[in-house]
């Protein structure tokens, strides 16, 4: 039943040309510093400081416009991307208000004008809010230690598998611990570092219950297990309330755990890592801790791990001296070494941290509890609509921060999917709603997360036009098909991009190979 | 329930139903008594039960202001002070319309969106990857990545992949800091996909790449051969045609990493026998952030084997339902870890997008002519400050040819070290060069200096004045 | 270059789909005239239907239409239809001899389109029809099915009809700008087994060629991709470096399996069980007596078997010859079992069944690890349910 007043809505159009095409010959959108007759009398012609062999010859294709039409241009294309501007429960990825003090403090040169090989006691600030982040995450996760330098959570996956490396070499095992074990709902950057980082990978379907059983862990942990990666609750919302006993057993053959939290916001000031017993855990500041998404960063992955494992950590570290400076230490010889240069996005750590002091022990608290709460609301509202299944419906027990849903009955009965779905809704201003990590064995799924932010209105509003397109599927499925019709473009069409005759990753070869359509 | 039910939320800025009124309906219709039937999945005995260190909320922004402030405060930073640091992290002049674009909210808070519905983010991506394959001269770039030292990691994977071969050739010049990124993606020998690592020494007289030794190492096991232009200690490595060719007879890749606010002036390594481009996207328009500031990009020539080798997620500009409108796709999804888990190429996840929108507005806004005129400031500039420091008593530079916006300052005559030289010009409100002294003892007390297009005549002379005084 | 239009062959098989409408399992072997006179519509006429107006109401059409050509054969099993809905000239009619529309009518009219030159055969029917269809065209040319029929479980159908329409637009407008083969993938051809009382289980029947485009074929997928194929592949290439001189290895039917066949340079049918040692196949197609000598007279043995779709079938189906006695003669530690990832996990639950007409005579582990690559395994738990007649009745339904 539709509780909202459904609001006219349509995306900004400018019908914005590529910068390419805007160009005109000889305009000029910056100039650098004219250089001082001193430096000129004294150095020459700026271009005989070239090596002749290296000279740029042909000018590069940039487009030549005044400041105006480039700042014109680029607020256009920021007016035509819906993001947040309407409402997104993008599922996993928890959206949260982004507070604007943040933004006005990280682009003050006290932040955006500091270098990271700056003497330490002229970056005193950034090292304190550093260092003090850690200390917060060490108690959300019972911890000894976190580092930053991850440019996101893959990246952090990434760090635990070379930090498996790093530990079993040091013991001499590594030629012999060649597995890492995951499970098919661990987020596919797990199995993917792991590999990259030269492990084989095992992974553990789901069973009955929702999660792999223990039984299944067991017959594949032996002295060649090197780790286990694994996120809980899982992003159906199921939770794996034998995960102390796969810490446990895992523990028992020489191997590390890992916690991908990924999926904090649910179980933020219930759950420690510690107290499960792993060893080391990854959190995402741009998603949990309120830090900008950017579209897909400058991100944050802080990892965190025991005191037996803070030698192999990936350094610099951020450390307190006795005198309450701090300082960056260098990483020792058992160190991953980097992962990525310098110590990490700074500005998204300082956000985290500001949120975080924002909201406070208790605000976590309130935000976990009203997270997990508005899900088993929209799970009411969404089982409702005619065509919406839960995934694994078998499993009643309340679901945390997310669930899973099937839109495989509306799909076969009108052929509508699931991304039809997705794009229809952007037609009243509802973002894209996230479907499900590979693999899908949920049919047609998508996976709403509603969070602390979003306002008990927002997710009827979502819920409301959800029910809507399902409406429209089963009055005129082509209709839904080819949406949507309120956005700035149309459906893409149905040129293979993975051709290569088609793909066009730059308007050089999109000229090249597509001349005859311009 | 009653109001004084203690799990009843506070009321707080960031959280609409923290409201009592919308809490209490929340609870009704999801048949909730108690807020813990929810949970009932965690078994008790997971729960925390200690007692937190963390405090409570700060609700009032003025009061979050002034605390995040007072800290922040105690920063010193390049406007604060001169810094000649570069290494890695660099002072270019950030315009503020890339400002703008990047604290803009439709661009700093979402996730991700499909090609109509974030229409303009995706085209903004693809006026980056166009732009950035101009200045470079390559037809398929990928979407950016964490860093230079992460791109040149995975572009040496690529080649890896590509042609089946386990060697790689690094120059002994390189960055410290990049060296070990690119040492942790060669993996190790006991482990699947490791990369042998083989460094190349450095000409002493001239900083650049050492043929003969080069040769040396170069055999038919060699998959690639990095190196980059400028070097890390600064210089231009001139001889770039011949090292591509000396690696290409010898059927390895050529993989060569640049600084794209050099190529207004500096040949683009597409035409001196690259097959690969890497490199930094922070000189284009991103603050340095202490660090949180740098990306990197992949660069190749369209052909299927390099595209089909990428990690990274790729836009393609195609067309809509609607004949004549632009829509901006994936393409080669499916080669990605998001489509194919472990058996995608390497991984991809979260990157540093946001600030290809600050990229992109860059390079509209210097256009051809402006990359030549920010490229000549830049090099007139810091010739002139090794010139004039080359002069100083004791003080060396290295290697006084041919090098971009660093440069080598040896001290070893003055009897002081760098730390130390280094302390002092902070009197002088100077953040000095970087100390190679640890990382390249063989170079002595030596610095990398950096001078770019925002030090002024009066700044470069200030240094040269301090470094006499404080080298006497 | 100028380019032939493409042809398209279109059969309908009206019967099929009748009988789930009327609440039997599917029409084959007859059935269908029960199911004719319990009243059941053309269905697979409909679906079909669906499927064309979507491909004639796009934008693609408009553009390649005259690049086109349907053949199919005159009256019900598709002329009718198409006649009604595009220009005649449009469309090339095979001549029937008589109006029936038997399995064997099927596979006639599938030959006919073959000597025709087809690109594509584009088929309205269930599995029944896919099975009579490749009976005759193998992995010649590409089969895409728009699922009309009761039971589905072959890879050559699209999700909906309607996702069939799109399928065919892509190609359309493909194949009217690229001058090289249709991109096509391997499907599974799996149909009841008609001597079997028990209608949940498939057979087996081979692997056919079906259009490129995972995302709108059965078990849809968010991206189209074959990286679990290129893995396969790759995982060939690895076994077969990897292989022991003096060995005997037997391989179990199945794509998946002859894919490491095929890196050795061996082209056998893939329907069929091989002996291979040294890199030469010492028993082609052979039955259980034939493997029980091999594997007695060999001490070491490798068994390599893929997993039947749908159902998650590791013995059993398809490969009876593997019988329990040569299960446990060769030791369940020299049993690799390999798959794509994407087939195994979208078995919910990830189980593997087993099916022995003699019961095995000690317990099999209760996990297998099945490859998805040459470095990577999933986890299935192993079912073995000892045979009973009394568990295969219709009542599993």
């Amino acid at each position: 039943m539709i509780k909202s007043k459904i609001r006219k809505y349509h995306a900004a159009v400018w019908d914005e040309p590529l910068v390419m095409d805007l160009s005109q010959p000889g305009r000029r959108g910056a100039f650098a510093p004219a250089i001082e007759d001193e430096i000129t009398d004294s150095v020459g012609d700026p271009s005989a400081l070239v090596p002749t062999a290296l000279k740029r010859k042909v000018a590069p294709e940039l487009p030549e416009l005044s400041e105006f039409e480039v700042q014109r241009h680029y607020l256009h294309l920021s007016q035509q991307t819906l993001g947040m501007m309407g409402i997104s429960l993008f599922g996993t990825c928890t959206m949260k208000y982004n507070p604007r003090l943040n933004e006005r403090l990280v682009y003050q040169p006290f932040v955006a004008k500091m270098h990271p090989h700056q003497d330490p006691e002229t970056m005193q600030g950034i090292l304190e809010i550093v260092y003090s982040f850690d200390e917060i995450l060490r108690d959300l996760s019972g911890l000894d230690k976190f580092v930053f330098q991850a440019g996101g959570g893959a990246d952090a996956a990434y760090t635990m598998a070379t930090l498996t490396r790093a530990y079993h070499a040091a013991r001499g095992e590594l030629a012999q611990r060649t597995e890492i074990i995951t499970t098919v709902q661990a987020h596919p950057c797990n199995p993917a570092t792991a590999a990259a980082a030269g492990f084989k990978v095992i992974t553990l379907p789901l069973e009955k219950d929702g999660y792999p059983s223990l039984e299944a862990l067991k017959s594949v942990l032996s002295n060649r297990t090197a780790a286990l990666m694994v996120n809980n609750p899982d992003d159906i919302g199921i939770y794996n309330p034998q995960i102390k006993e796969w810490v446990k057993a895992v523990k028992e053959v020489g191997g590390l755990c890992f916690y991908d939290h990924a999926n904090f916001n649910g179980v933020m000031t219930r759950i420690r890592a510690a107290d499960l017993g792993f060893d080391a855990c990854m959190y995402m500041l741009h998603k949990t801790f309120g830090g900008t998404k950017g579209g897909g960063g400058p991100a944050v992955g802080a990892f965190g791990c025991r005191k037996e494992l803070v030698p192999y950590l990936a350094g610099p570290t951020v450390e307190k001296n006795s005198d309450g400076t701090y300082f960056l230490k260098e990483e020792g010889p058992k160190s991953v070494g980097r992962v990525r240069e310098f110590f990490g996005n700074v500005p998204v750590v300082i956000r985290a941290y500001s949120w975080t002091r924002a909201m406070g022990i208790d605000g976590l608290r309130d935000a976990a509890n009203i997270s997990v709460l508005a899900n088993n609301y929209m799970e009411k509202r969404l089982l409702a609509i005619k065509g919406v299944t839960k995934g694994l419906p078998e499993l009643t027990k309340r679901r945390l921060e997310m669930t899973r849903y099937s839109l495989g009955e509306l799909t076969a009965e009108t052929g509508v999917t699931t991304v039809d779905v997705q794009n229809r809704m952007t037609d009243y201003g509802v973002d894209a709603f996230w479907l499900s990590h590979e693999p899908w064995f949920i049919p047609e799924p998508f996976t709403p997360e509603a969070g602390e932010l979003w306002s008990i209105e927002d997710i009827d509003y979502w819920i409301d036009v959800l029910e809507v397109v399902c409406e429209e599927a089963r009055k005129d499925p082509e209709f839904v098909k080819n949406a949507p019709y309120n956005q700035v473009v149309h459906k893409q069409g149905s040129t293979n991009l993975d051709d290569p005759k088609n793909w066009a990753t730059t308007y050089r070869a999109y000229k090249r190979k597509h001349a005859s359509k311009k | 329930m009653s109001a004084k039910d203690k799990t009843l939320p506070q009321p707080h800025p960031f959280m609409a139903n923290s409201a009592p009124a919308s809490y209490r309906e929340l609870l009704r219709v999801a048949e909730v008594k108690e807020i813990d039937e929810v949970f009932e999945q965690i078994p008790t005995d997971h729960l925390f039960k200690g007692k937190w260190k963390v405090p409570r909320g700060i609700k009032s922004e003025a009061q979050l202001s002034k605390h995040l402030t007072s800290i922040l405060r105690k920063n010193i930073s390049a406007e604060d002070y001169t810094s000649f640091l570069g290494a890695g992290c660099w002072n270019h002049y950030v315009p503020a319309i890339c400002d703008e674009m990047v604290t803009r909210t439709e661009f700093s808070t979402p996730v991700w969106g499909t090609p109509s519905s974030d229409h303009g983010r995706n085209q903004v991506w693809f006026e980056f990857c166009s732009q950035l394959g101009e200045l470079v001269g390559m037809e398929f770039v990928g979407l950016p990545l964490y860093s230079y030292g992460t791109a040149a990691g995975h572009a040496l994977r690529m080649a890896a992949r590509i042609n089946g071969r386990k060697k790689i050739l690094i120059p002994a010049s390189l960055d410290p800091e990049r060296a070990k990124v690119i040492r942790t993606y060669a993996g190790f020998k006991e482990l699947n996909g490791f990369l042998d690592v083989v460094t190349v020494k450095f000409d002493k007289k001239t900083g650049r790449l050492d043929l003969a030794d080069l040769k040396a190492k170069l055999d038919k096991e060699v998959c690639a051969v990095y190196f980059e232009n400028p070097n890390y200690l600064g210089a231009l490595e001139s001889e770039a045609a011949e090292i591509s060719k000396l690696a290409h007879s010898v059927g390895a890749e050529v993989v060569v990493g640049v600084d794209p606010i050099s190529l207004g002036i500096i040949a683009p390594a597409s035409q001196y026998g690259a097959d690969i481009i890497v490199g930094t996207t922070q000189p284009l328009g991103v603050h340095m952030n202490a660090g949180g500031g740098v990306g990197g990009f992949i660069a190749t020539r369209d052909e299927e084997r390099y595209a089909k080798e990428y990690p990274t997620l790729q836009v393609s500009l195609t067309g809509t339902t609607v004949p004549g409108e632009m829509a901006f796709g994936l393409t080669l999804f499916h080669q990605s870890s998001y489509g194919s888990r472990e058996n995608g190429k390497d991984w991809t996840g979260n990157s540093v997008y946001l600030w290809a929108v600050a990229n992109a507005t860059y390079m509209s806004l210097m256009g051809p002519e402006g990359f030549v005129d920010v490229g000549n400031s830049i090099i007139a500039r810091a010739r002139y400050a090794a010139e004039r420091i080359n002069k100083l008593k004791g003080v060396k530079v290295l290697w006084r040819d041919g090098f971009f916006k660093e440069f080598v300052v040896n001290f070893d005559k003055t009897g002081k070290s760098v730390k130390k030289i280094n302390k002092k010009l902070l009197k002088h409100e100077i953040f000095g060069g970087k100390d190679l002294s640890d990382e390249f003892p063989e170079l002595g007390e030596s610095a990398l200096y950096c001078v770019t297009e925002v030090h002024t005549l009066e700044e470069i002379d200030a240094l040269v004045d301090a470094l006499k005084e404080v080298t006497a | 270059m100028k380019h032939r239009p493409i042809r398209i062959g279109f059969i309908i098989n009206p019967i099929a789909g009748m009988g789930g409408a009327v609440g039997l399992h599917g029409t084959d072997a007859g059935i269908h005239l029960e199911a004719a006179r319990r009243g059941a519509s053309q269905i697979s006429t409909q679906r079909a239907a669906m499927t064309l107006s979507f491909l004639f109401n796009s934008r693609e059409w408009l553009q390649a239409s005259s690049e086109t050509l349907f053949i199919t054969p005159e009256g019900q099993m598709g002329g009718d239809l198409l006649q009604s809905m595009i220009d005649p000239t449009q469309i090339q009619l095979i001549p029937l001899k008589n109006d029936s529309t038997t399995a064997a009518d099927t596979k006639e009219i599938a030959q006919s389109l073959f000597e025709h030159g087809v690109d594509l055969i584009l088929f309205a029917g269930g599995d029944g029809t896919a099975r009579d269809i490749f009976e005759v065209i193998d992995e010649k040319i590409p089969l895409l099915g728009i699922p009309a029929g009761v039971k589905m479980r072959s890879g050559v159908f699209g999700l909906h009809p309607a996702r069939v329409g799109e399928v065919l637009q892509r190609i359309i407008v493909t194949s009217s700008r690229i001058e090289n083969a249709l991109p096509t993938q391997d499907a599974e051809i799996l149909d009841l087994d008609e001597n079997s009382s028990d209608y949940s289980s498939s057979q087996f029947f081979g692997v056919a060629k079906t259009p490129y485009a995972p995302d709108l074929l059965q078990r849809s997928k968010s991206a189209s991709g074959d990286s679990g194929a290129s893995a396969l592949d790759e995982l060939a290439l690895h076994y077969a470096k990897a292989m022991k001189p003096k060995r005997l290895y037997i391989f179990g039917p199945g794509g998946s399996t002859n894919r490491i066949l095929k890196s050795l340079g061996l082209s056998l049918s893939p329907k069929g069980v091989h002996a291979i040692m040294d890199g030469h196949c010492i028993g082609e197609d052979i039955g259980e007596a034939e493997i029980a000598e091999l594997v007695a007279r060999n001490s070491e043995c490798e068994l390599i078997v893929g997993v039947i779709g749908g159902q998650g079938y590791l013995f059993g189906r398809g490969n009876q010859q593997l019988s329990s006695g040569v299960i446990e003669a060769i030791g369940w530690s020299h049993i690799y079992v390999l798959a794509s990832a994407e087939k195994l996990l979208e078995l919910m639950p990830t189980e593997l069944h087993m099916d022995f007409h003699q019961p095995l005579r000690n317990p099999p582990p209760s996990f297998l690890q099945v490859h998805t690559s040459s470095s990577r395994t999933v986890v299935c738990r192993l079912i073995y349910q000892v045979a009973s007649p009394s568990t295969s009745t219709l009542a599993r339904n």
